[in-house]
C-alpha cells in the first residue's frame, strides 16, 4: 500500500508564473550565451580574414615612375653589351637637373627600386627598339616611395621621423604633378622569388616550393597510406597486433608537428644524409606527418563499402586481391581521394617541421629541382612576417591570401568530390 | 646519372619482365585455359622476381655506401696525416659540405681539395658500382624466375602473397614512425643527459642556453634548467584553454541542441575553417594585429605590456583551438541518448535545464577528452609562439610578459648553424621529448576516455 | 457516467512530416482510472500517448492536430506552455532511462527544477516516499550515492517511476513500460501499478493484450492510426463491438 504522500509532494510543482518567468529568463539566456560564442568564433574568423585583406591587398599593385631615358643608336644595336647602369643614372639625372652634389644624386636614385636597370634593358629587348632617342619606360618605384603612395608613410612627420627626405619628397612631388608616377598591378609578386628589396620580391619561388615538396608528400604518402588501409581494414586478423597499430596512428594523427620536424633532422638529414633546404627531404617529412590522416580516411572509405559487394566478388570465385582491387578499391576511391585532398591541404599549410629541415633560407632562386634548396610558402610568410621593412608586411599579407586562396581551392575540390560521389547504400 | 633517368630505366625493364612473363605464359600451351593462373599473373611473378631483389640490394646499398666511403676516407686522411685542429668526423662533414657548395670549393684548401675529389671520384664509381650490381640482380631474378614458370604454377597464389606482404609492409611504417620518434628523440636526449644532468633539466630555475656556446662554458650549470619553459607553456596554454572551453563549449551546445540541421551544417564547417588556417598566418595575426592592440589597450589603462606578450599568443591559440573543442564536443554531446533528454523533458524540465543537469553531465567524460586533446594540440603548436611569444626564459604568471615555450625553443635552438655536439643543439631533443611524452600521455588518455565513452552509449 | 474527465481528446491526429500517423482520435479519461491502449505495433497509439504531454514538440517535423484538454483547458493552445503540461503529467519510457546521476539525484531531478522542497530534509522525504512508493526503497536504501545506471532493469525502470511520481503529477503516461524487463521484474511493476492507480491517473501503452486485461479498468484499441473502440476492459475482451477489435484479440490480426 502507498503511504500518505509527505506534504512536500502533496503540493505538487511549483507552477507559480513568477517562477516560470525566471526559469525561462535562464532559458533564453543560455541560448543567446551559445549563439553569442558562435558569434564570436565567427567573428574572430571574419577579423582574422578582413584583416589580412585589409593588411594584403595594397600589395597587388606597385608604384611605377615613367622615366624618359635617353639612349644612342649603338647601344640599341647591341643591347646585350650597354652600360644600361650608366643609361638609367643619366637619364634620371637629366629630370632633374639641379641635383648637383653625390650625396644628392644618391638620394635621388632611391627612389627608384635598384633593380630598374635591368627593366629597362628587358625594356628595350622586349620591345625590339631599333633606334635611338628617348623613350618613356614606366620602372618600378623603391619601396619606399611605394609606401609613401599608399598613404603608409606620414609626410607630416618631422624629416628624422620618416625614410622620406625633404628633398626626395619635393622630387617625388614634382614627378607626381607630371603624372609620371602611377600604380600598376605588382606582377612581380607573382613572378620573383623572394629578395631584400620588397619590389622585387615575389612568390614564385616558394610557390614551386610547396609545389615540389606536395608532389613528394603526396607519392609518398597516398600509396603507402592506402597500402596500410588496405592491409589493415581487409587483410589484418584482429587481434593485439592489430589494435597496437590501430592506437599507433591514432596517437601518430595527433603527435604535434614539430616532433616530426626533429625526426626529420636526426634521422632523414643526419643519418640518411638527405639534403638539407631540399623539396625531397621536406616532402619526406611531411608525408610521415600526413599518413595518419590518409590511412584514417582511407579506412573510413573502405569500411563505407558494404560488405555484400565482397561477398558477391568473393561468390564468382575472385580471390581476396582481387575482389579488392577490382571492387572495393574503386568504389572507396572517392573518399580516399577526399582524404589525400585534405591531408594535402594540412601538408601545404605546414611550417613547423619545414624549419627543422633547413627551409628557412634566404632563396632567390626559383628551385628547379626536387633536390635544390627551396623555402615554401607558409615558411615564405614567416621569413617575410620577420623583415622589418613596412612594404613586407603587405606583402606578408598578400602571400598569405594566396596561400588561404589554395587552401580554400582544395577543400572545396574536397567537399565537391565527397558531394558527387556520396553514395547511400 | 640522376636519380629520374635511373628511375625510368627501371620502370622500363620493369614493364619488360612483365611482358617477357606474360608472353611466356600463353606461348609454353596451345590454349590458354591451361594456364592455373591468368598469364598477366605470370607477368607479375617475373617483374617481381626482378623487382625485388634489386630493391633489397638499392636499400642494402644506401646503408651500406656511407659506411664504405667513410672508412675509405678516414683511411686516406690518416695517410695524409692531414688534421689540424679538428677531428677526422669533423674534416669528414667539412668535406661532405664543400662537395655540395661549389662555392665555397674555390676559397677551399688543397688538400682539402683533393679529399673532395677523392669523396667525389667514390661517389660517382658508387653510382656506376650501384647500377651493375642491381640491374644484374634483377636479371639473375628474371633467370630464376623463367625457371619456376610453367603452365601448372599458382604464379597467383606467389604474386598475392607479395601485394600482401606489401601492403604489410605499408601499415607498418605507421609503427616505425613511431619507432623513429621515440628513438632519435631518446638517443640525443640520451647525449644530452651526459652532459646536462635530467634533474637540473627537469627541475633547474635557469635557462639560457646560448651561453654554452663559449668553448670554456660548455654544460655550464644552471644554463639547462627548463622549469621557465614548461611554465611559459603551461602560460600561454592556459591562457589559449580560458578562450577556447567556454566558447568552444558553448558553440558545440547551440550548435548541439539548439541550432536547426540546416543551420548546424553550415556553422559546423564553417568553424572548422578556424582549425584548417595554417598557424603561420595566425602567428602574422597575433605578432602584427592581436600583440599592437593588446599593447595600445594596455598601455592606455597604465599598464606596461611587452611587445610579445603570451596574452596575444594565448588569445590567438585560443582562437585556432576553439574548433577542436566544438567540433568532438558537438560529436559527444549528439551522442548522449534522446532517452535521457526525453526522460528530463517528461519531468517538465525546461531546454536549458535538460542540457545542464543531463546532457552535460552525461557527456562529461567525452567534453573532458577533447579539451584534453585540445590541450595536447595547444602544447605543441609552434608557429603562433614562434612568431608572437618570446624568447625570454621567464617564470612569470604575468600573461602581459613575454614568456617562451617549448616549441619556440625548439626551433631557436635548431634553425640556424647546428653542431651537433653541443648541449645547445641537444637540449631541443631533450624538450622535443618532454613535449613528445606530455603530448602523447594527453592523447592516449583522452582517446580511451572517448572511446569508453561512446561504448557506453551506443 | 457523470464524472468529469480528467484529460480527454478531441479529434487529435499526428502527422511526421507530411505522413498521417494517427487521425481522429477522441477520447476521454477518468481520474484514477488505469487506460490501456493496446494495438498492432505501429497503430500510432504511442504517438498518441506522446501528444497526451506533448512530448512530441521535442520531435523535427511533428504536427498535432485537434484538442486535448487537461481539466478543461486545452494544453495545445498556444498560451499553454508544454513545460507545465509535462510537470502535471508524466512519463515513463519504454527503455529505463536512468540520469547517469545517483540514485537519489535522480529522485530528487524533479522536486529540484520545480522547486517543490524548501530544505535537504523534505527532500529526504521525497527520495524515501517516492521511492517507497515505487517499491525501490528496502532494496537501495543502503546506496542512494551511487549510480542509478547501476540498478537492473526492472529497478532502473521502477527508478524511473519513482521519479516521475516525486514530482506528484495528475496523469502518469507509461510507453510500454515492461517491454524491455524480464517477467519478474514486469509482475514487479505491475503490482505497482495496481497501488499507484489510488493516487494517480495512468494511461499505458502495452502490446501484451493480458497485460491490458490484468491491470486495466478500461482498454482503448487502435488499428492503423485510428482509435477503433473503447470501454470496459471486460468488455472489449468479451464483447468488442467492432470487427477488427474481435481480430486483434483473437489473434488474427497484430
Amino acid at each position: 500500500m502507498i503511504n500518505p504522500m509527505p506534504k512536500s509532494i502533496d503540493r505538487g510543482p511549483n507552477l507559480s508564473a513568477e517562477r516560470f518567468v525566471k526559469r525561462y529568463r535562464s532559458e533564453k539566456y543560455f541560448k543567446y550565451l551559445g549563439l553569442f560564442a558562435i558569434g564570436i568564433a565567427l567573428s574572430m574568423l571574419i577579423v582574422l580574414t578582413s584583416s589580412i585583406i585589409f593588411k594584403g591587398h595594397s600589395a597587388f599593385w606597385q608604384t611605377h615612375i615613367a622615366i624618359d631615358v635617353q639612349i644612342t643608336s649603338e647601344d640599341v644595336a647591341s643591347i646585350s653589351n650597354a652600360n644600361f647602369r650608366g643609361i638609367t643614372r643619366t637619364s634620371i639625372r637629366s629630370e632633374f637637373p639641379e641635383v648637383k652634389s653625390r650625396r644628392d644624386k644618391k638620394q635621388l636614385y632611391k627612389l627608384f627600386s635598384n633593380g630598374i636597370s635591368f627593366e629597362i634593358k628587358e625594356y628595350f629587348f622586349k620591345n625590339k627598339i631599333q633606334s635611338g632617342g628617348i623613350y618613356r619606360v614606366w620602372v618600378k618605384a623603391s619601396a619606399d616611395i611605394d609606401m609613401l603612395r599608399k598613404g603608409f608613410i606620414n609626410r607630416d612627420l618631422e624629416e628624422t621621423n620618416r625614410r622620406i627626405s625633404d628633398k626626395q619628397l619635393k622630387w617625388y612631388d614634382q614627378l607626381d604633378q607630371e603624372g609620371r608616377i602611377e600604380k600598376k598591378f605588382n606582377v612581380t609578386f607573382f613572378t620573383a622569388a623572394d629578395s631584400r628589396e620588397p619590389e622585387q620580391a615575389g612568390i614564385l619561388g616558394a610557390l614551386v616550393g610547396s609545389i615540389l615538396t606536395l608532389f613528394i608528400t603526396l607519392i609518398l604518402s597516398f600509396p603507402i597510406g592506402v597500402g596500410a588501409a588496405i592491409y589493415l581494414e581487409e587483410f589484418a586478423k584482429k587481434n593485439y597486433w592489430s589494435d597496437l597499430i590501430e592506437v599507433n596512428i591514432n596517437n601518430l594523427a595527433a603527435v604535434p608537428s614539430i616532433v616530426f620536424g626533429l625526426l626529420g633532422l636526426a634521422v632523414l638529414l643526419n643519418w640518411f644524409g638527405m639534403p638539407r633546404s631540399a623539396p625531397i627531404a621536406g616532402g619526406a617529412v611531411l608525408a610521415l606527418m600526413t599518413l595518419p590522416t590518409i590511412i584514417i580516411s582511407s579506412r573510413s572509405a573502405l569500411k563505407a563499402v558494404p560488405p555484400s559487394i565482397r561477398e558477391a566478388a568473393l561468390g564468382m570465385g575472385a580471390s581476396r586481391l582481387q575482389t579488392m582491387l577490382h571492387h572495393v578499391v574503386p568504389l572507396a576511391m572517392p573518399g580516399m581521394l577526399t582524404g589525400a585532398i585534405i591531408g594535402m591541404a594540412q601538408a601545404l599549410g605546414e611550417t613547423a617541421p619545414l624549419l627543422m629541415m633547413g627551409m628557412v633560407a634566404f632563396i632567390v632562386d626559383v628551385p628547379g629541382n626536387l633536390t635544390d634548396a627551396a623555402t615554401v610558402l607558409p615558411v615564405q610568410i614567416f621569413l617575410w612576417a620577420d623583415a622589418p621593412e613596412r612594404a613586407f608586411v603587405e606583402r606578408t599579407s598578400a602571400a598569405i591570401m594566396v596561400l588561404l586562396l589554395f587552401l580554400v581551392t582544395m577543400n572545396l575540390v574536397a567537399i565537391l568530390l565527397r558531394k558527387h560521389f556520396e553514395r547511400r547504400w | 646519372m640522376n636519380t629520374f633517368s635511373f628511375i625510368c630505366i627501371f620502370l622500363i625493364v620493369l614493364s619488360g619482365a612483365y611482358i617477357f612473363g606474360h608472353r611466356y605464359a600463353l606461348s609454353s600451351v596451345k590454349n590458354s585455359t591451361e594456364l592455373h593462373s591468368l598469364p598477366s599473373y605470370h607477368g607479375f611473378y617475373v617483374a617481381i622476381w626482378f623487382a625485388f631483389p634489386a630493391l633489397i640490394v638499392l636499400v642494402f646499398w644506401y646503408f651500406i655506401e656511407p659506411i664504405i666511403i667513410k672508412s675509405i676516407l678516414l683511411e686516406s686522411i690518416r695517410t695524409t696525416a692531414f688534421l689540424g685542429s679538428t677531428t677526422p668526423d669533423l674534416l669528414l662533414n667539412d668535406i661532405k659540405n664543400l662537395a655540395t657548395n661549389s662555392f665555397a670549393l674555390k676559397s677551399a684548401s688543397a688538400v682539402k681539395l683533393e679529399l673532395v675529389n677523392r669523396y667525389l671520384e667514390l661517389k660517382s664509381l658508387g653510382i656506376y658500382l650501384k647500377i651493375v650490381i642491381l640491374f644484374s640482380i634483377g636479371m639473375l631474378g628474371i633467370f630464376i624466375a623463367r625457371k619456376k614458370l610453367s603452365p601448372k604454377m599458382r604464379a597467383r597464389q606467389s604474386v598475392e602473397r607479395v601485394f600482401t606482404l606489401v601492403l604489410g609492409v605499408c601499415s607498418i611504417i605507421a609503427i616505425l614512425t613511431t619507432i623513429g620518434i621515440v628513438l632519435s628523440l631518446l638517443f640525443e636526449s640520451i647525449r644530452f643527459f651526459n652532459k646536462v644532468s635530467p634533474a637540473e633539466f627537469l627541475f633547474g630555475l635557469h635557462w639560457s642556453p646560448q651561453t654554452a656556446l663559449r668553448s670554456d662554458q660548455i654544460g655550464a650549470s644552471g644554463a639547462f634548467g627548463a622549469v621557465p619553459i614548461f611554465a611559459g607553456t603551461l602560460l600561454i596554454t592556459l591562457i589559449a584553454m580560458i578562450v577556447a572551453i567556454p566558447i568552444g563549449l558553448l558553440s558545440a551546445i547551440y550548435m548541439a541542441e539548439y541550432a536547426s540541421p540546416k543551420f548546424r551544417n553550415w556553422i559546423k564547417p564553417t568553424l572548422e575553417i578556424l582549425a584548417g588556417v595554417p598557424t603561420v598566418v595566425y602567428g602574422f595575426f597575433a605578432a602584427l594585429t592581436v600583440a599592437p592592440v593588446i599593447r595600445g589597450f594596455g598601455e592606455s589603462m597604465g599598464l606596461s605590456v611587452a611587445s610579445e606578450s603570451a596574452l596575444a599568443a594565448g588569445l590567438v591559440m585560443g582562437v585556432m583551438i576553439i574548433p577542436f573543442i566544438s567540433s568532438l564536443s558537438d560529436d559527444i554531446i549528439n551522442a548522449v541518448p534522446q532517452s535521457l533528454r526525453d526522460g528530463s523533458y517528461a519531468m517538465g524540465a525546461t531546454k536549458s535545464e535538460t542540457i545542464k543537469k543531463v546532457v552535460l553531465p552525461a557527456a562529461l567524460p567525452g567534453i573532458a577528452g577533447s579539451i584534453l586533446l585540445a590541450v595536447s594540440r595547444a602544447i605543441g603548436e609552434t608557429m603562433i609562439v614562434v612568431m608572437a611569444a618570446g624568447l625570454a626564459a621567464k617564470l612569470t604568471a604575468n600573461p602581459l610578459e613575454a614568456v617562451t615555450t617549448v616549441t619556440v625553443q625548439i626551433v631557436t635552438l635548431l634553425v640556424g648553424d647546428q653542431e651537433f655536439d653541443s648541449p645547445k643543439t641537444l637540449a631541443a631533443f631533450a624538450l622535443g621529448l618532454v613535449l613528445f611524452v606530455v603530448t602523447l600521455i594527453l592523447n592516449i588518455v583522452a582517446l580511451i576516455i572517448v572511446r569508453k565513452y561512446r561504448e557506453k552509449y551506443d | 457516467m457523470t464524472a468529469k474527465p480528467k484529460m480527454s481528446a478531441k479529434n487529435v491526429g499526428v502527422s511526421y512530416n507530411g505522413k498521417v500517423a494517427l487521425s481522429e482520435v477522441s477520447i476521454d479519461f477518468l481520474e484514477h482510472d488505469v487506460i490501456s491502449l493496446i494495438g498492432p505495433s505501429g497503430c500510432g497509439k504511442s504517438t498518441f500517448l506522446r501528444c497526451l504531454n506533448r512530448m512530441n514538440d521535442t520531435i523535427d517535423g511533428c504536427v498535432v492536430s485537434g484538442e486535448i484538454q487537461l481539466d478543461n483547458y486545452n494544453i495545445y493552445s498556444s498560451e499553454i506552455d508544454p513545460v507545465e503540461v509535462r510537470a502535471r503529467v508524466g512519463m515513463v519510457f519504454q527503455k529505463p532511462n536512468p540520469f547517469p546521476k545517483s540514485i537519489y539525484d535522480n529522485i530528487c531531478y524533479g522536486p529540484r527544477i520545480h522547486g517543490m522542497a524548501n530544505s535537504r530534509d523534505e527532500l529526504d522525504e521525497i527520495v524515501e516516499w517516492s521511492l517507497t512508493s515505487a517499491g525501490l526503497w528496502e532494496e537501495v536504501k543502503d546506496r542512494l550515492n551511487e549510480p542509478g545506471t547501476g540498478l537492473s532493469g526492472g529497478q532502473q525502470q521502477r527508478l524511473c517511476i519513482a521519479r516521475s511520481i516525486a514530482i506528484h503529477p495528475e496523469v502518469i503516461l507509461m510507453d510500454e513500460p515492461c517491454s524491455a524487463l524480464d517477467p519478474i521484474a514486469t509482475a514487479k511493476i505491475e503490482e505497482l501499478l495496481g497501488q499507484l492507480r489510488s493516487k494517480f491517473t495512468i494511461i499505458i501503452v502495452t502490446h501484451s493484450m493480458q497485460q491490458a486485461a490484468r491491470i486495466s479498468n478500461r482498454t482503448a484499441f487502435f488499428h492503423l492510426g485510428e482509435l477503433i473502440e473503447e470501454g470496459k476492459t471486460d468488455d472489449i475482451f468479451t464483447v468488442p463491438k467492432d470487427e477488427r477489435t474481435q481480430s486483434y484479440i483473437t489473434g488474427r490480426i497484430g
